[in-house]
């Protein structure tokens, strides 16, 4: 058969035996899971035994390149890795940008499967048909930067996704990087990449991207770019980037901090930090930054990252009081390969805990200052294993094993902590996947009309529901909260939300706001036709994303998650104390504050919405046998 | 090198995002598949600001350039 967008191509290889192998794709799999997380999914089902250890041989990475990368449909070049995390014990995916997609897909692969040890460092290199294990014992001990440098020295302009010293160093919250910028793997990537010795896979290619129907697909590629062209914030967007809806400055104000507030904009951005803005292979609103700080004692140091608003997020850190602190602190992270969202939360329990006299400096070496140096010093401790920072390394879940006492003053979901804070956000649907998503506290699948943007008129959700790809049948589900005043029922919505992703996730799609909103499940289906030559109804293709959904549920029920580990934490329901002010768990448009009960109604109303068991959160035999997937549990 | 004809094409690498639209586009029309390699322009994107180059085999019919939404290609005045 002819391959359109699609490669047909799985490569595997497995590390312990060195063996390399190549497997053409199952149409009919296709059919049933569509695309990267879809095939992810799949590929994951099959291959990743129940109760296997994270860091373990028997684990194992899949990244998926879906159909449309490589193209150039606008925004396509993500990534999806699936394997079981260690931070969390779940099996997950997770998504990145650059260019690796793009350069997997013309080196001829959809997937790439890596399973076993090594048992001296190596690093992947797939060129083409040219695939090789290479010795990576002298970029063993370097950090990202350095590793992606040196194989770019190498190769040229490749994709790189490579860990540092914290995923070498097996610290269980580590990540890798693409392109020394975009992160991949919130979890334990990283952790699961040094375990097997892989410190690097470097991919680059030549071969090409067939297209089924060139003329429809130019048709549809003009229109929208057309859209594109004309859409009145794209030169705002590309000038700002995420920084232009970013809630930071406002929470920021909101706790008081007012001159960390008048830090955390366009001026100290566009004058003080900005050096180059660049964009991911297809993409006509770039927004990935090329950082510098310009004065004082870090001059002169740079930083790739997928938005300013990464460091800028470190001001939430009572550590953090400059913006050259923050994208110092940001830049020694990223290097090292460890979560940013972690380290300040780790750093704040441990500084609550040595106030209360429960945590001592001889306990754990060190006295902890709410300081820069202090901040500096534990992505040190950590990342190198140094005394308390071997505890700290071990993520949440041994934390939480040690003080077990506050648990209940943590905010961590299944062993990951909250991104979005609902107390100073409200709850929307990304606030609220943080509880039900089979990884833990994530929220890049929760985005639906709800994101950054409370108290939105209702009428406004209607046509997003339209363009999610939505069933008008479930519109009067959505617009029946618990209580009248909530408008929206954010537990319902978040099942579609995700479903939404899903979609855009197994085209290879970009799901930030400015690109996800020329997108709907009729443009998706088109481009993805005339891409494949697959002859798919939208309505295929939202029962596709459903299925992979619920696949991956699945797969963490034999892990053995249920309702038990969606939890609410229990300091939502506390207020948030700045000063004088206080900040009440609300729901999205501020009229009621989220009780408990309300809270497990709308959990209630997310498993009905799903077709699962509202007792236990788990997937019912029917919506299983429903969706062809009753051979997996 | 530039060719003949696409010294009518000025540079402006300093607003190149490395987006490679210009090479999808490029490859597409003369190849009929997206195969940015085989492009008559090439873009060495891992660089800041990335290296822009034309191959001799350019045609100038200055597809790159209506699809470069960053204004890193811009057709000199009087140059169709
Ligand atoms: S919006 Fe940003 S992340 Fe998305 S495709 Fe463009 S550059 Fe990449
Ligand atoms: S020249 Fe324009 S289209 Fe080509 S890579 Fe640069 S910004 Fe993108
Ligand atoms: S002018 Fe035409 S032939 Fe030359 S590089 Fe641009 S698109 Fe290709």
């Amino acid at each position: 058969m002819d391959w359109n967008g699609y490669t047909g191509n799985i490569l595997t290889i497995n590390l312990t035996s060195g063996k390399i192998s190549v497997e053409k794709e199952n149409v009919a799999d296709l059919r049933t899971f569509i695309g990267g997380i879809g095939m992810n999914c799949k590929l994951a089902a099959d291959l990743i035994k129940p109760k296997t250890d994270p860091l373990s041989p028997e684990n194992v990475i899949i990244i998926g390149a879906g159909p449309l990368i490589g193209t150039i449909t606008p925004g396509s070049s993500r990534i999806i890795g699936i394997s079981k995390f260690p931070a969390t014990g779940a099996i997950a995916n997770s998504c990145g940008s650059m260019s690796f997609g793009y350069h997997l897909k013309q080196a001829g692969f959809d997937h790439v499967v890596i399973t076993g040890k090594a048992d001296h460092p190596v690093y992947l290199k797939i060129y083409d048909d040219d695939i090789e294990l290479c010795s990576a014992e002298k970029l063993w001990g370097r950090d990202i930067n350095q590793t992606t440098d040196s194989l770019r020295a190498q190769y040229g302009d490749c994709g790189v996704i490579a860990i540092g010293q914290a995923g070498e160093n097996l610290v269980l919250f580590s990540l890798a990087l693409v392109d020394k910028t975009s992160t991949f793997g919130r979890g334990g990537l990283g952790a699961i990449m040094g375990f097997k010795n892989l410190k690097a896979i470097v991919t680059k290619g030549t071969k090409g991207i067939d297209i089924a129907n060139p003329t429809e697909f130019m048709k549809l590629y003009e229109k929208l770019l057309e859209r594109i062209r004309n859409y009145k914030h794209r030169d705002n967007w590309i000038k700002l980037g995420m920084l232009r809806n970013t809630p930071l400055a406002a929470m920021l104000g909101a706790r008081g901090e007012r001159k960390k507030a008048k830090q955390c904009n366009e001026r100290t951005y566009l004058k003080k930090l900005k050096k180059y803005r660049f964009a991911c292979p297809s993409c006509p609103i770039g927004d990935k930054d090329l950082l510098e700080i310009k004065e004082g004692e870090y001059s002169g140091l740079t930083n790739y990252t997928s938005s300013v608003i990464n460091p800028f997020s470190l001001f939430l850190s009572k550590n953090i009081n400059t913006y050259n602190e923050a994208v110092k602190a940001f830049d020694e992270m990223s290097r090292y390969g460890l979560d940013s969202i972690t380290v300040p939360a780790l750093i704040d329990f441990c500084s609550e805990l040595y106030n209360r006299g429960i945590l001592t400096q001889e306990m754990s070496g060190i006295e902890w200052k709410r300081d820069f140096n202090t901040f500096i010093k534990v992505i040190e401790m950590i990342t190198k294993r140094e005394g308390f920072g071997n505890l700290l390394a071990d993520g949440w879940k041994r934390i939480l094993e040690v003080y077990e006492d506050f648990e209940k003053d943590m905010v961590v979901i299944k062993g990951l902590e909250q991104v979005f804070d609902p107390r100073m956000l409200r709850l929307g649907t990304m606030e609220f996947e943080q509880v039900v998503n089979p990884k833990g506290a994530h929220v890049a699948s929760g985005g639906s009309p709800t994101y950054l943007s409370p108290g939105r008129p209702l009428d406004m959700f209607t046509p997003h529901f339209y363009r999610m790809g939505i069933p008008e049948s479930a519109f009067k589900r959505i617009f029946s909260p618990p209580r009248k005043e909530m408008g929206i029922n954010v537990g319902r919505l978040t099942r579609y939300a995700e479903d939404w992703y899903t979609v855009l996730t197994s085209q290879g799609l970009c799901a930030r706001a400015q690109m996800n909103r020329f997108w709907g499940l009729e443009s998706v289906t088109a481009f993805y036709n005339a891409v494949t030559g697959f002859d798919l109804q939208p309505a295929d293709l939202r029962l596709a994303a459903e299925r992979t959904w619920n696949l991956l549920k699945i797969l963490n029920v034999r892990e053995g998650f249920s309702r038990k580990d969606d939890k609410f934490p229990a300091q939502w329901f506390k207020p948030m104390q700045f000063g004088e002010m206080k900040l009440n768990f609300q729901d999205f448009y501020g009229g009621i504050q989220i009780t408990p009960e309300i809270a497990t109604q709308l959990l209630d109303d997310y498993y009905d919405e799903r077709g699962w068991d509202i007792q236990t959160g788990i997937p019912t035999s029917q919506k299983l046998k429903e969706l062809g997937l009753e051979k997996y549990l | 090198m530039p060719g003949e004809d696409t010294s009518k094409i000025i540079l402006h690498e300093e607003n190149c995002t490395g987006c490679r639209i210009c090479q999808f586009i490029c490859s597409f029309t003369y190849f009929k598949k997206f195969i940015p390699e085989k492009a008559h322009i090439q873009v060495v994107t891992h660089k800041i600001p990335p290296v822009i180059s034309f191959r001799d085999s350019c045609t100038h019919c200055l597809k790159c350039v209506n699809h470069c939404l960053y204004g890193a290609l811009e057709l000199m005045e009087g140059g169709q």
